[in-house]
């Protein structure tokens, strides 16, 4: 039988529930507990409201999962990481006051959006050079795109909706320099983002549609995008909303 | 991975501390859609190496705090206006119990409760617990055990006391 250690405080009986002691202190504390029946059942009893709590914790986000949060009604199932992200987009656009649903009545086509479809129509059907600089230098490519169109510029990741990055490039418009970012899918399925200065001030999602492409555009403060691609509308959206969120994520000029 | 992503993930954790905060379903779930706005606002800015739970922690207590204080200015808070104390479904098993365990916790002082929730349930260090409510380690530990202490007191009272053997 040892003998129990008789410098046992308080803070020892407290960390030996939370498992926050030394090993050699937890050692000394276990015998003394056992020589301690008193402590022993204190000790028990703070563990077992410890588990409670955990329990009870537990039970009250239980009721409320993530992917219930309201999502824009939607006509297939989808996977949950993409649902949860999704959702969290809508929400955080929606408190931020933004449109979120979008007009969808056709619409004279602007300029930035003649400019994406004519961008879009042009490099995704490249094989040798879709791109300038490819997604294995994207480190520069930002740095580039910062630099040319004076603007904080972290490509968007939408790796969490099954899109890899393919790269980007720069391109000419009839104002200011615009920048081309490309994605495709695990079937080659390619979308792009064109994106240039020159606000309408309008963060709605506007859609509009050529033959063999559609696209959704918006703006915010400084900047005007445009997505396109040849996917079903909904699916386009959704990005758009990713996109959207992203960019006033990480930095668009306010 | 993105952050919307990895935000989404943080969500049940952020809704627990908001319930430990407001004591309130939900003025907690305006409190996480808050949070979760200023988070995505101020991404960029986190600094490496503070764990994002942590981060998300700070900055809900920040806003719990000064929502607390533009209310107080026009009502007294107390228990007895709350609209929807948090309780879990009586489909759960123990309900009754823990629920009652609940109530004996949002009864408790906020700083020993967040010091609680922090540790025992969220499973952060002292030192995790201490830097994101801006106090030393050992007034982590002192709330801690006070809290227990009146946890195991309250509990006590329902129980058939224990006498240990002398």
């Amino acid at each position: 039988m040892t003998s129990a250690p008789k410098d046992i405080r308080e803070e020892d009986l407290v960390a030996y529930v939370d498992d926050a002691l030394s090993p050699v202190r937890r050692k000394q504390v276990q015998a003394y507990l056992n020589d301690t029946p008193e402590a022993a059942l204190r000790v028990e009893a703070d563990m077992a409201i410890a588990r409670d709590l955990r329990r009870a914790f537990a039970g009250l986000v239980a009721d409320h999962p993530i992917a219930t949060l309201p999502v824009a009604e939607r006509r297939r199932p989808m996977p949950l990481a993409w649902v949860a992200s999704v959702a969290m987009a809508l929400m955080i656009g929606g408190t931020a006051g933004w449109v979120l649903r979008p007009d969808t009545a056709p619409q004279p086509m602007s300029g930035l959006v003649a400019e994406a479809f004519a961008a879009h129509r042009t490099f995704v059907v490249e094989v040798a050079h879709p791109v300038e600089v490819g997604a294995e230098n994207k480190g520069h490519l930002a740095t580039w795109l910062t630099n040319r169109l004076d603007r904080p510029f972290a490509i968007p990741d939408l790796r969490v909706v099954g899109l890899s990055l393919v790269g980007g490039r720069l391109l000419p418009s009839p104002t200011e320099p615009a920048a081309q970012l490309m994605y495709e899918d695990g079937n080659g399925q390619r979308l792009t983002l064109y994106l240039r200065r020159g606000s309408e001030g309008d963060p709605s999602f506007r859609f509009a549609e050529t033959a063999t492409a559609q696209a959704f555009y918006w703006s915010d403060t400084e900047f005007a995008y445009a997505l396109t691609g040849a996917l079903p509308r909904a699916h386009l959206l959704e990005i758009a909303h990713l996109l959207q969120a992203q960019f006033e994520d990480t930095g668009a000029p306010t | 991975m993105p952050t919307h992503h990895v935000l989404a993930q943080e969500a049940d954790a952020m809704k627990r501390y908001a319930i430990t905060l407001t004591r309130d379903v939900h003025t907690a779930d305006d409190l996480v859609q808050d949070c979760m706005e200023r988070a995505l606002r101020k991404w960029t800015l986190r600094r490496a190496g503070v764990p994002l739970r942590a981060w998300l922690f700070t900055m809900m207590r920040n806003l719990h705090v000064d929502g607390w204080r533009r209310a107080k200015r026009h009502q007294t808070e107390s228990l007895e206006t709350m609209t929807s104390p948090p309780a879990i479904p009586p489909t759960q098993e123990n309900h009754v119990e823990l629920n009652r365990l609940l109530a004996r916790v949002m009864s408790l002082p906020e700083d020993q409760r967040a010091a609680l929730i922090l540790v025992s349930v969220e499973g952060f260090t002292y030192r995790e617990a201490a830097q994101t409510l801006g106090v030393p380690e050992g007034t982590i530990l002192s709330r801690v055990s006070r809290a227990r202490a009146a946890l195991r007191e309250a509990t006590a009272e329902t129980a058939p006391r224990l006498r240990s053997v002398t």
